[in-house]
C-alpha cells in the first residue's frame, strides 16, 4: 500500500491496473459454462449450493418425520436415519452455507462492491468453482454407493466413522472424505483469490476503513477458512489411510463384536481437536459474511449510517483472531485434560463481548433511523432476533459447567440450528431479495416475499425455540427413537409432533421462494440501477445487470465511507460512494 | 412486525416459565450446574427480552413515514463504551460462577469410590473394586469370551473384582464416587440425566468424572455420544441405595475369579449379536 | 498444539503490522474526498506474489497440524521411523542444491544473462526430481518393512507427510517445467524473471518444510527444539 496524496479537487486519473487482463469470452460455452466472470461463477456456486442444500432440506424433513411420528415410516430404520442426519448436517454447514457465503456472496460483491473489474485471477476462480461441483457430485454419488452414505454424523468422530457398526462404512464414508478434501482444494483456490482480490483490487480511493462491512465479512470469513480448513483436510487424509491403508493415527486397539482388529495405539482425540479447530472458526466462517450482510441491509434500509463502523470492523477482527483459541469448547466432555476447560471457557465468553456490540450497533443504527420495512429489511431484523436469541443460548454451552448436562442433548441441536442455521440463512434470504434486481434487473415479488418471509421466519422460531426445552430435560441429539426412556415425559412425544408439523410448512415455504425466483426472471417489476438508493459502489454501475468488467470504460473512482445516508444538508438522503465531494452540496 | 416482536419476546418468556418440559429432579451433588445455569438464564433471558422489545419500540416508532429523515450519528463511543462494560460485567456473572463449579468438577475427593463403566457397542458393564478396595490393571488385549471385561489375569488386584456384565449398576447413597470409563470400540458417552454430569468414553484411555449420588431410586443411563447404529438403544441402569442394601446387594455378586471360573458361559458369536443389533 | 497456535501468532503479528498501517482508527465518515490511500501500484508480479505469499502460508499451517499431530499421536520414547537417515540426507541435500540453484537463476536472470538462468532452473528441476526420486524410494522402503503399520505411527506419519510434501513438490515442480520450457519460447525476459522468483520463493518453503519434517521424524540436530514446540504440555 502506498500513500499517494491526490490533488483536492481534480479527479483520478483513470488508472486501471496494468494486471487485469480481462479474459473475454469467445462462445456461448465459455461466456456461461466454463465462465471467468466472478458474477457468473457467484451464480454457479449459488445455484449448485442452493440445489444440494434442497436436498438437505428434504432430509430434514425425514428426520422431522421420524422424530415427530417414529413408526409411521418404517422405510426410516435407524441406519437411514443416522445416514440422514449425517448428510443434513454435513451439506448443510459446508455445501451450502459455506459455499453460498463465499463462492456466491463473495464472488458477486467483492468485485462489485470494492470497484474491481472482475477477481484478480479469474482463471483460478473458474477452477474453483469446478472442483467445488466435484466435491459436490462425489458426496452426492455417496448416495447410490453400495451401503450408502456415511452415518457417523456430521462430526464423522473415529473410530465409528470407519467401524462396521457405523451405517455407510463401506463407501460412503470414502467418498464423503474424498468430497471434503476436493471442497477444501476448490475452496482453497477461491479463498486466496477473494483475499487477494481485496487487498490488490480496490479501485482508487476505496481504503480499508471506506471498504462495506459485508466485504470485511467476507473478507475475514475468507481468511479464517482458508487457515481452518487445512485442519479438516489433515485429519480427512489421516481418517481415509485408517481406512484404506490400515494404519493407525485415530485408531486405538479396538475389539469389534468380539473381534479383534488390526488396528493399535491411535488417540481419537486427535481427531476431534482437529475436526474443532476448523469446526469451530467453520461458525464464523458463516456468520461474519452474515453479519457484514445484515449491517449493511439494516443501513440500507434505514436509511442510516451503520452505528459505529469502526466498533463493527474492530469486533469482525477480533472475533476472527479469538475463533481459533476456542475450539476445545466442543469438547468439555470429550475426555481431553479437563483442566484445558478454565482457558476455553474464558476465551469463549470473551468472544461474547465483541460478538454483543455488533448486536447493539445494529439495534441502535435502527434507533432514530427512517426504517423502510421491506423484505430484506425484514430479514434482517429477523436475523437478529434469531441470532440473539442463538448467541445467548451459547453462553449456556460454552460456561464449561453448563454445557456439563446440556451437550449432545436436543439444546445444542436447537442453538446451533438458530444462530448457524436459521440465521445466517435468513441473511441469506436478505441478500437475495437485496441483490436479486441487480442480479437480474428486476425485483422478486414483494407480496409472495412477505409470505415467505413471516412463514420462515416465525416457523422456524417456532421451530428451535421450544426445542431447547426438551435439551434442558435431557433428551439426547442424534437418537432414532427416544420411547423407553421414563424421564421423558409422553408431553415431549407431542412437542415433537408440533415441531415437525411446523417445521413441514416452513420448508413449505421455500417452494414459494423458488417459484418466486423464477417468475420474477421474467415478470418482475424493472428495478432499475438502484431500486432501493444504495451507496455502495455495486448499486453504481453503468449497466443492470452489470456486464462483463462491470464498469464501462472507466473504473470507479471513490470518494466517501459507504455510509452516507441521511447526510444533513445534502439533497438526497443518500450519497454514493462515487459521489465528488463538491456534487454533493454539503461535505458532511 | 413491531407486534410479532413484542410477541415474540413476551411468548418466549412466558413459554419459559409455563413450559412442562424443564430439567429432571436433581439426584446428586451437582445442584451447582443447576444455580448456574438459572443464573444465566436470568441474564440471558433479560438481555434477551430487553433488546428484543428496543427492537420493537424502534420498528414502530421509527417506521419510515412519508418526509421523515433518519438522524445522523456516525458512533457515540461513551455509549459503546459503556454497553461494552455492561457486557463484560454481565458475562463475568456467568463466567465466575462457572469456572468455580468446574474447579470442583474436575478435584475429585479423596475419598471417593472408583466405579469402572465399560462401554461396547452397544451395552454398558461395570465393575466394582473388590475387598481389596481397588480395581485392578485391566487392558484391551486381554478381553475375551472369560474375560469380557479385560482385566489383567496376572494383577492380584483383579482377582476380587466384581464383574457386572449386563446387569444394573448399584451405587451406596451418598458417597461420592468416581467413574472409571473404558471403551473397547467406539466413543460413547455415559450419561445419567439426574446426575447432570457425565464424559465421553474413549478408546484406548481412561476418562473420569464425578459425583455423589443424593436421592436413592432406579435411574436410566442412556449413551451421549453417537456411536453406530444403535447409538439410541444404548441404555443402562443405575440404582442408588443405602448402605446397607448396597452391602448386601454386593455380597450377592461374582467376583473375577469366579466369573473367569464359570465354564457354561457360551462363546459370544460375534455374528450373531451383530444380526441382533440390526434387527432392532 | 502449541505450535500450532505459535505458526497462527506468528501469522497474526505480521497481519497485524499490516493493519496497523491501514489507519484503522481513522474516521472515514469525516474524511470524505479523493485525498486517501491508493491500493498498490498493482504490477501482476505483486498480485501473484501475493497470492504466493498466502498459499505458502496456508500450506505451511497444513504442515504445522501434522507436525501437532505427530507430537500427540507419537510417545516421545518412540523409537521413530525405522529407515536409515543417511538416505534422507542425501534426498535433503538435492532438495537444498535445488532451492540454491533457483536463488542463483533468479540473480542470473536479473542480470540479463537468459540462457545461464535456463542452465540453472534445468538443474534445479533435475534435483528436483533427485529429491522426489529418493522419497519414492525410502517410502518404498518402509512400506516393505510394513512400517506404515506400526503402533507408535512414526512411519504412518514419514508416508503421510512425505505423500503430501511430495504433491506439494510436484505441483510446483509442474510449473518450473512450465516455466523453464514453456517461457523459453514465448516469455519476456521481465515475466521470466518474475516467474523466477515466485518459483524460488515456493521452493524455499518446501525446504523449511521439509527441514522441519524431517526434524521431527529422525534425529537431526534440530529436532530438540521441534520437540519442545509440539509435544503437548503433559
Amino acid at each position: 500500500m502506498v500513500d499517494t496524496p491526490i490533488g483536492a479537487a481534480g479527479p483520478f486519473p483513470g488508472s486501471e491496473p496494468d494486471e487485469v487482463e480481462l479474459y473475454h469470452p469467445h462462445s456461448w460455452l465459455t461466456r456461461y459454462v466454463f465462465s471467468q466472470d466472478a458474477k457468473i461463477i457467484a451464480i454457479q456456486y449459488s445455484g449448485t449450493a442452493l440445489a444440494i442444500g434442497f436436498v438437505a432440506l428434504v432430509l430434514s424433513w425425514l428426520i422431522r418425520l421420524q422424530l415427530g411420528f417414529p413408526g409411521l415410516f418404517p422405510s426410516i430404520g435407524p441406519s437411514e436415519y443416522y445416514q440422514i442426519i449425517t448428510m443434513h448436517g454435513m451439506i448443510m454447514v459446508v455445501y451450502l452455507l459455506t459455499a453460498v457465503f463465499l463462492g456466491g456472496f463473495g464472488n458477486y460483491l467483492i468485485p462489485l462492491m470494492i470497484g474491481a473489474r472482475d477477481m484478480v485471477f479469474p482463471y483460478v476462480n473458474m477452477l474453483s468453482y469446478w472442483v467445488y461441483l466435484l466435491a459436490v457430485l462425489v458426496l452426492v454419488a455417496s448416495f447410490f454407493a453400495p451401503g450408502g452414505p456415511t452415518g457417523a454424523g456430521w462430526t464423522l468422530y473415529p473410530p465409528q466413522a470407519i467401524l462396521s457398526g457405523t451405517p455407510g462404512h463401506e463407501w460412503g464414508i470414502v467418498l464423503m472424505l474424498a468430497s471434503l478434501i476436493l471442497f477444501i482444494i476448490g475452496f482453497t483456490m477461491g479463498g486466496v483469490n477473494y483475499v487477494v482480490t481485496v487487498l490488490q483490487a480496490r479501485a482508487p480511493g476505496m481504503t480499508l476503513m471506506r471498504m462495506p462491512l459485508t466485504i470485511w465479512g467476507i473478507f475475514t470469513a475468507t481468511v479464517l477458512a482458508l487457515l481452518a480448513f487445512p485442519a479438516l483436510f489433515v485429519g480427512a487424509v489421516m481418517m481415509l489411510l485408517d481406512r484404506l491403508f490400515g494404519t493407525s493415527f485415530f485408531m486405538p486397539m479396538i475389539i469389534e463384536a468380539g473381534q479383534r482388529l488390526h488396528y493399535g495405539g491411535g488417540t481419537p482425540i486427535l481427531f476431534q481437536h482437529l475436526f474443532w479447530f476448523f469446526g469451530h472458526p467453520e461458525v464464523y466462517i458463516v456468520a461474519l459474511p452474515a453479519f457484514g450482510i445484515v449491517s449493511d441491509l439494516i443501513s440500507t434500509h434505514a436509511r442510516k449510517n451503520i452505528f459505529g463502523y469502526r466498533m463493527m470492523v474492530w469486533a469482525i477482527i477480533a472475533i476472527g483472531g479469538l475463533s481459533f483459541v476456542v475450539w476445545a469448547h466442543h469438547m468439555y466432555v470429550s475426555g481431553m485434560n479437563p483442566y484445558f476447560g478454565f482457558f476455553f471457557a474464558t476465551t469463549t465468553l470473551i468472544i461474547a463481548v465483541p460478538t454483543a456490540i455488533k448486536v447493539y450497533n445494529w439495534v441502535l443504527t435502527l434507533w432514530r433511523g427512517d426504517i423502510h420495512l421491506t423484505v430484506p429489511m425484514l430479514f434482517a431484523i429477523a436475523f437478529i432476533v434469531t441470532f440473539l436469541n442463538g448467541g445467548l443460548t451459547g453462553l449456556f454451552l460454552g460456561n464449561v459447567v453448563v454445557d456439563v448436562p446440556l451437550s449432545d442433548t436436543l439444546f445444542v441441536v436447537a442453538h446451533f440450528h438458530m444462530v448457524m442455521g436459521v440465521a445466517p440463512i435468513l441473511v441469506i434470504f436478505g441478500g437475495i431479495y437485496h441483490w436479486y434486481p441487480k442480479v437480474t434487473g428486476r425485483m422478486l415479488d414483494e407480496r409472495l416475499g412477505l409470505l415467505h418471509f413471516w412463514v420462515t421466519f416465525l416457523g422456524a422460531y417456532l421451530v428451535f425455540f421450544p426445542m431447547h426445552y426438551l435439551g434442558l430435560l435431557g433428551v439426547p441429539r442424534r437418537y432414532f427413537e427416544i420411547t423407553g426412556l421414563g424421564f421423558i415425559p409422553a408431553s415431549a412425544a407431542s412437542l415433537n409432533a408440533f415441531i415437525s408439523v411446523v417445521a413441514f410448512v416452513v420448508g413449505a415455504a421455500q417452494v414459494v421462494f423458488v417459484a418466486n425466483l423464477i417468475r420474477s426472471l421474467r415478470h418482475g417489476v424493472p428495478a432499475g440501477g438502484n431500486p432501493w438508493h444504495a451507496t455502495t459502489l455495486e448499486w453504481q454501475t453503468p449497466d443492470t445487470p452489470p456486464r462483463h468488467g462491470n464498469w464501462g470504460a472507466r473504473l470507479p473512482v471513490v470518494y466517501r465511507w459507504p455510509y452516507d445516508y441521511s447526510v444533513p444538508g445534502a439533497a438526497e438522503d443518500f450519497l454514493p460512494q462515487n459521489q465528488p465531494v463538491h456534487a454533493a452540496g454539503a461535505a458532511p | 412486525m413491531a407486534l410479532i416482536l413484542v410477541l415474540i419476546a413476551l411468548g418466549s418468556v412466558a413459554f419459559h416459565l409455563l413450559s412442562p418440559w424443564w430439567w429432571t429432579p436433581i439426584a446428586s451433588n451437582w445442584g451447582y450446574i443447576d444455580t448456574t445455569l438459572i443464573i444465566t438464564f436470568w441474564i440471558t433471558g433479560a438481555v434477551f427480552t430487553v433488546l428484543v422489545l428496543f427492537v420493537a419500540y424502534c420498528v414502530a416508532r421509527f417506521r419510515h413515514r412519508p418526509g421523515q429523515k433518519a438522524s445522523y450519528e456516525p458512533e457515540s463511543r461513551r455509549l459503546e463504551g459503556w454497553l461494552t462494560a455492561v457486557t463484560a460485567v454481565g458475562v463475568a456473572a456467568m463466567l465466575a460462577p462457572g469456572l468455580a463449579v468446574w474447579a470442583q468438577f474436575v478435584r475429585v475427593p479423596a475419598n471417593a469410590a472408583e466405579v469402572e463403566i465399560v462401554a461396547q457397542q452397544w451395552r454398558w458393564s461395570y465393575r466394582l473394586p473388590g475387598a481389596d478396595g481397588r480395581l485392578g490393571a485391566a487392558a484391551t488385549e486381554f478381553v475375551s469370551d472369560e474375560n469380557p471385561l479385560g482385566l489383567d489375569p496376572h494383577d492380584p488386584a483383579s482377582k476380587d473384582d466384581v464383574i457386572l456384565d449386563g446387569d444394573d449398576l448399584h451405587l451406596p447413597l451418598g458417597r461420592p464416587v468416581k467413574a472409571l470409563l473404558r471403551s473397547f470400540d467406539v466413543v460413547h458417552d455415559f450419561y445419567v440425566p439426574e446426575f447432570r454430569a457425565k464424559m465421553d468414553v474413549i478408546p484406548g484411555m481412561v476418562t473420569y468424572f464425578w459425583f455423589t449420588p443424593t436421592r436413592s431410586g432406579t435411574f436410566e443411563a442412556i449413551c451421549n455420544e453417537v456411536c453406530g447404529v444403535n447409538h439410541y438403544a444404548m441404555r443402562g441402569r443405575v440404582v442408588v441405595e443405602p448402605e446397607p442394601q448396597y452391602r448386601s446387594w454386593l455380597d450377592q455378586q461374582k467376583t473375577f475369579s469366579n466369573f473367569a471360573a464359570r465354564p457354561e458361559r457360551a462363546p459370544r458369536d460375534a455374528a450373531l449379536r451383530r444380526r441382533v443389533a440390526d434387527d432392532r | 498444539m502449541s505450535l500450532v497456535l505459535l505458526y497462527l501468532a506468528g501469522l497474526g503479528a505480521v497481519s497485524g503490522r499490516w493493519l496497523a498501517r491501514q489507519h484503522l482508527a481513522a474516521k472515514p465518515w469525516l474524511s470524505a474526498g479523493p485525498s486517501c490511500t491508493l491500493p498498490a501500484d498493482g504490477g501482476g508480479g505483486s498480485a501473484a506474489k501475493l497470492a504466493l505469499g498466502i498459499f505458502l502460508a496456508v500450506i505451511g499451517l497444513l504442515f504445522a497440524l501434522l507436525v501437532a499431530a505427530y507430537g500427540m499421536r507419537v510417545p516421545p520414547g518412540s523409537a521413530g521411523v525405522p529407515l536409515d537417515p543417511r538416505l534422507l540426507w542425501l534426498t535433503t541435500g538435492f532438495l537444498g542444491l535445488a532451492s540454491l540453484l533457483l536463488h542463483r537463476a533468479d540473480r542470473v536472470v536479473r542480470r540479463g544473462a537468459e540462457d545461464d538462468a535456463h542452465a540453472h532452473l534445468l538443474a534445479a528441476v533435475a534435483a528436483s526430481l533427485v529429491f522426489l526420486c529418493g522419497q519414492g524410494l525410502a517410502w518404498r522402503l518402509i512400506g516393505e518393512a510394513g512400517a506404515g503399520r506400526t503402533i507408535d505411527a512414526a512411519g504412518s506419519f514419514f508416508i503421510l507427510i512425505t505423500l503430501l510434501h511430495g504433491l506439494h513438490l510436484a505441483g510446483g515442480l509442474a510449473a518450473l517445467a512450465w516455466v523453464t520450457f514453456g517461457a523459453a519460447r514465448t516469455g519476456s525476459p521481465a515475466g521470466l524473471a518474475r516467474s523466477i522468483g515466485l518459483c524460488t520463493l515456493y521452493w524455499d518453503a518446501l525446504l523449511v518444510i521439509w527441514l522441519v519434517a524431517f526434524g521431527i521424524l529422525f534425529r537431526t540436530p534440530w529436532s530438540g527444539l521441534i520437540d519442545v514446540l509440539c509435544r503437548p504440555p503433559a
